[in-house]
């Protein structure tokens, strides 16, 4: 047999620890933690829509640790400046020169904790970041280092003085995911078992920075066939026909849907990738890239769903 | 129900729909009424605002209540008309509503369906050449809006408005491939003899000639220059200018204003003998519809052919009215003028009646002339005539005149056309006791030299006398007494109404009756009397509607196989790899136990779900999802794809109705 499906050839071993590890804090959300995965892996960033509590930044703190990677941690306020993110260029007397005082986004996973609360001006330096993956200060550029993964977080229910991400910034989170309530069992064991915070300290690194690349680049070399790619296609054409947004999907988010059905094949142990990868990535990918109409009463992870199911695989 | 038929439409697909309906409605205009049409037209226009607005759906409440409204509109303003108008009322109305549920590709399709249907209804009431070329660039239009619809589809991608030309030029190459069977199925389709629908498709108050003859009357036909009919000479010569005259209804009672025709004529026994020798002249006469029963002919008809009947006028009548285009093969004598038919006691005295009481002074004159001529009815008419040469005018905007209307165009205004000059004069034969009738139809006609054939318009409708000299009813036509100049040239161009059509838009429009008139021929004239005459040689005697319709669903059913053949062998092969062609076939034998894929189901998603039901096809299940896979996204080349083909041919899925059940 040239593939197998039932058994697919096996994950690498130190990722499908990473996981495990981060699964046993981070209980009864696989989900969750798969996407903190994917967009670690598709080098993409992670946007959490979800209450407070429900294990947000335990996620980030469990994914920074057993990977390996540089943690830091912004928690949003309405007084914090770019500055505080990006660093400032001091004068040094000594030296008498500027010299570069980086900010906390130079890291390998920055936890952006309530990025709803942060000013406009605050959150765009941020997401200018994460887009280029340098910053420019004082016409001089200061490149972020690799892997770099923000996982930011939102409160969707606490408005009051708040900016919400405008549609046009959203897009720059490869997957917006929501986090809801443990299940009742997973719920039971996370009040029954230590700290959280403790179990997090014990965690031991599994991976590191340079093995979190080759996994990126193995990622990249996962292969695409021209039947997912007119897959990839079609929903992005049916994308621009829904009456109920004022644009499709870009192609961006063609590019990100890519990326993270390839990191999704991965998880999964295979180095090609389905449709079924593209579908499991799809909502989280595309639902915040919707834009939609002013007269639309539909949830966005709802329209995504009907696209999903409105487009045909496969068809002879 | 396919992924593809739950598409939704874009805007251009919605505008698209609303060209169509704009398009298959058009012809319908005239038809509705005022009211009608402003809401629909409002209605029309509100959804194209919302299309562009990008609005969907309005709620089902609202389309209800529109649908109510509508509705009940049409039964107000057409209620009580004629149930074809209301009935194309509500067509249009429906059509227009139907836009406002279209939203998704499948839609979309019976919109036009319901368009192409619109269409059709349009030509069975006017079926004219214009109407045709219209419905047929509309119905072009249609297929292209299909094309586009189709390129909504999954694994399509929407051509640019720049490819609209290309997409033209296939829709029109794929019209053509239709050609052959439409041909066939018009040349076979049942014919019945007779019109289909059956009268009252005409509109009313357009008529030809009324069968009566009041002053005035004629007036509205004099200035209509549309062709009412045309004369292809197979034998003989056209007779000359003073003697083309198309012979319609004869007038013999007079009540002082209207000329009638009284009690139809009896039917012409063994028609009685024209002048012997008389020259005779063979034609096809082909009659626009008018609504009546004449058959206009030329000077003296012979005999009638079939469906018609020569009356003792020698008149030739329809047993139908003439609600479509018709033509007749006639002959005629020509008689010059002189028709023999010697008239009975009741006839004669028919034709010297005249009711007590009207144009006192007409008759007075006629008496004192009369005897002024000695009793000698032919100076009598001479004297007449040059009356008429010398002090009468021929006007078309003739004064009205008042209850004794002869008098009143003799003695004061004495400007008319030919139905005052002819009821003046058939009045003062008979003061003076000569029997006279007025025949009515048409006169003069032109010759298309396009095609050679004379046409004859309702501007050339003409009234004139026929006077009983001894045996012989001789026709005198009063007008041409005062107007030789229409008699010459007048009509030649065509009666007043078309003077100055000299060079190129006469030519132009000469042309355009000479297509309209081939079409006549080649297309409406196919009636069952030339089918049967197609039919003979192939051995088809007598063809009963049922052979012909059973003919026909043979001819389709074995197009549907050619049709389907070809797509099976020609279009799809080279499209779609052997791994997909595997997979659909494995979708069908799975569907028997209704585990066939949805449309939206990867591979491995399907073959799980397929196994779950049927464990004991498991190892296979899984070997074929991983050799389509293998074959269309792991990118192991095709061969996969082709075993994958074959084990699936082989393949038969074990048959237990519990677990289809189940699966359900």
């Amino acid at each position: 047999m040239l593939i197998s499906l039932e058994r697919p050839a096996a994950l690498p071993e130190d990722l499908g620890a990473a996981i495990a590890a981060v699964e046993r804090i981070v209980l009864g959300k696989p989900e969750a933690v798969r996407m903190a995965f994917i967009a670690l892996l598709a080098e993409g960033h992670l946007l959490i829509e979800d209450l407070p509590g429900v294990g947000k930044t335990t996620l980030a703190h469990a994914v920074a640790s057993v990977s390996g990677l540089r943690f830091q941690r912004i928690q949003f306020t309405s007084d914090l400046l770019p500055s505080d993110i990006l660093g400032v260029s001091i004068f040094e007397r000594e030296s008498q020169r500027f010299h570069f005082h980086p900010g906390p986004v130079f890291t390998e996973l920055l936890l952006a904790d309530e990025i709803n609360r942060g000013s406009p001006k605050t959150q765009s330096a941020l997401l200018e970041a994460m887009a280029e993956r340098q910053v420019s200060i004082d016409g001089e550029c200061h490149p972020l280092p690799r892997p770099f993964l923000v996982i930011a977080t939102q409160n969707p229910v606490d408005l009051a003085g708040t900016f919400p991400l405008p549609d046009s910034q959203l897009d720059r989170f490869l997957l917006c995911i929501g986090m809801g309530y443990p299940d009742r069992s997973a719920e039971r064991r996370m009040l029954e078992e230590p700290d959280r915070r403790r179990l997090l300290a014990e965690l031991r690194p599994v991976l590191s920075a340079s093995r979190v690349l080759e996994l990126i680049e193995r990622v990249r070399q996962v292969h695409v066939s021209p039947a997912l790619l007119d897959y990839l296609q079609d929903l992005l054409a049916a994308s621009r026909r829904l009456p109920e947004v004022t644009a499709g999907l870009s192609p961006r988010a063609g590019l990100g849907l890519l990326a993270a059905a390839r990191a999704h094949a991965f998880l999964a142990g295979r180095l090609f990738v389905l449709p079924e990868d593209l579908q499991a990535i799809f909502v989280p990918v595309v639902a915040h890239r919707l834009v939609l109409r002013g007269s639309a009463v539909i949830h966005r992870r709802e329209l995504a769903r009907r696209l999903l199911a409105e487009v045909a695989i496969d068809r002879a | 129900m396919s992924a593809g038929q739950r598409l939704l439409l874009d805007r251009r697909g919605e505008l698209w729909c609303a060209l169509l309906v704009a398009g298959a409605l058009a012809p319908h205009f005239a038809r509705l009424h005022p009211a009608l049409l402003v809401v629909l037209g409002t209605l029309f226009a509100g959804k194209l605002v919302l299309s562009w607005r990008g609005v969907g759906a309005i709620a089902a409440w609202q389309r209800l209540l529109l649908v109510g409204a509508v509705f009940g509109l049409v039964v107000l303003v057409h209620g009580g008309g004629a149930p074809r108008d209301g009935g194309i009322a509500l067509l249009a109305s429906m059509l227009v509503l139907k836009l406002y549920e279209t939203h998704r590709v499948r839609d979309a399709r019976a919109l036009a369906g319901f368009a192409l249907f619109s269409l059709l209804g349009a030509l069975l009431l006017d079926s004219s050449l214009l109407l045709n070329a219209y419905a047929l660039a509309i119905t072009t239009l249609i297929f292209l809006a299909l094309r586009d619809f189709a390129d909504l589809g999954p694994g399509r991608q929407r051509s640019r408005p720049r490819a609209f030309p290309l997409g033209l030029r296939a829709t029109l190459v794929s019209s053509l491939a239709a050609l052959p069977l439409t041909a066939l199925l018009f040349v076979l389709f049942p014919r019945l003899p007779g019109p289909l629908w059956g009268a009252g498709i005409i509109e009313s108050g357009r008529t030809g000639l009324g069968g009566d003859m009041s002053p005035g009357d004629l007036r509205e036909l004099l200035i209509d220059d549309r062709t009412a009919a045309r004369v292809e000479i197979r034998a003989g010569a056209m007779p000359d200018e003073g003697n083309r005259y198309l012979r319609g209804p004869v007038l013999w009672d007079f009540d002082g204003r209207r000329w009638s025709r009284g009690a139809p004529p009896p039917r012409m026994r063994s028609p009685e003998p024209v002048p012997p020798g008389a020259p005779r002249i063979l034609y096809d006469l082909s009659l626009e519809p008018s609504d009546r029963h004449w058959v206009p002919a030329l000077d003296a008809p012979l005999a009638a052919p079939d469906g018609l009947l020569l009356d003792r006028d020698r008149v030739l009548r329809s047993r139908e009215p003439i609600t479509r285009v018709q033509s007749f093969r006639l002959e005629s004598a020509r008689t010059g003028g002189g028709l023999i038919g010697p008239a009975s006691a009741s006839e004669r005295a028919r034709a010297l009646a005249l009711p007590e009481g009207f144009d006192p002074r007409s008759r007075a004159l006629a008496r004192r002339w009369m005897s002024e001529a000695g009793g000698d009815a032919r100076g009598y008419i001479e004297r007449i005539l040059r009356w008429f040469g010398e002090d009468f005018r021929y006007d078309l905007a003739a004064p009205p005149l008042g209850r004794d209307s002869v008098d009143d165009f003799l003695f004061s205004t004495r400007t008319g056309y030919c139905e005052h000059f002819a009821s003046a004069f058939a009045v003062l034969m008979r003061a003076a006791g000569i029997p006279a009738r007025v025949v009515t139809g048409f006169h003069g006609g032109y010759r298309n030299p396009i095609g050679d054939y004379w046409i004859f318009r309702y501007s050339d409708a003409h009234a004139w006398v026929e006077v009983l000299l001894g045996d012989t009813w001789v026709r005198i036509d009063p007008t041409a007494a005062v107007a030789p100049e229409r008699r010459t040239l007048g009509t030649e161009l065509g009666g007043p109404a078309l003077e100055g059509v000299f060079g190129l838009r006469r030519s132009l429009a000469m042309l355009g009756d000479w297509i309209a008139l081939r079409w006549h021929r080649l297309v409406l004239d196919f009636d069952h009397l030339r089918q049967q005459r197609l039919l003979r040689p192939l051995g088809i005697e007598e063809t009963t509607w049922r052979e012909l319709a059973f003919l026909i669903a043979l001819i389709l059913v074995l197009s549907a196989i050619v049709g389907f053949a070809l797509i099976l062998r020609g279009g799809r092969q080279p499209r779609t790899d052997a791994a997909l062609r595997a997979w659909a076939l494995l979708g069908r034998k799975l569907g028997r136990l209704g585990l066939d894929r949805r449309a939206c189901e990867g591979p491995t998603d399907w073959i799980a779900r397929a196994a779950a039901a049927l464990p004991s096809a498991q190892a296979e299940l899984w070997g074929f999802a991983e050799r389509f896979v293998a074959a269309r996204y792991a990118g192991l080349g095709a061969r996969p794809g082709e075993e994958l083909l074959e084990a699936v041919r082989r393949w038969q899925p074990p048959r237990t109705s519990r677990l289809s059940r189940a699966a359900n």
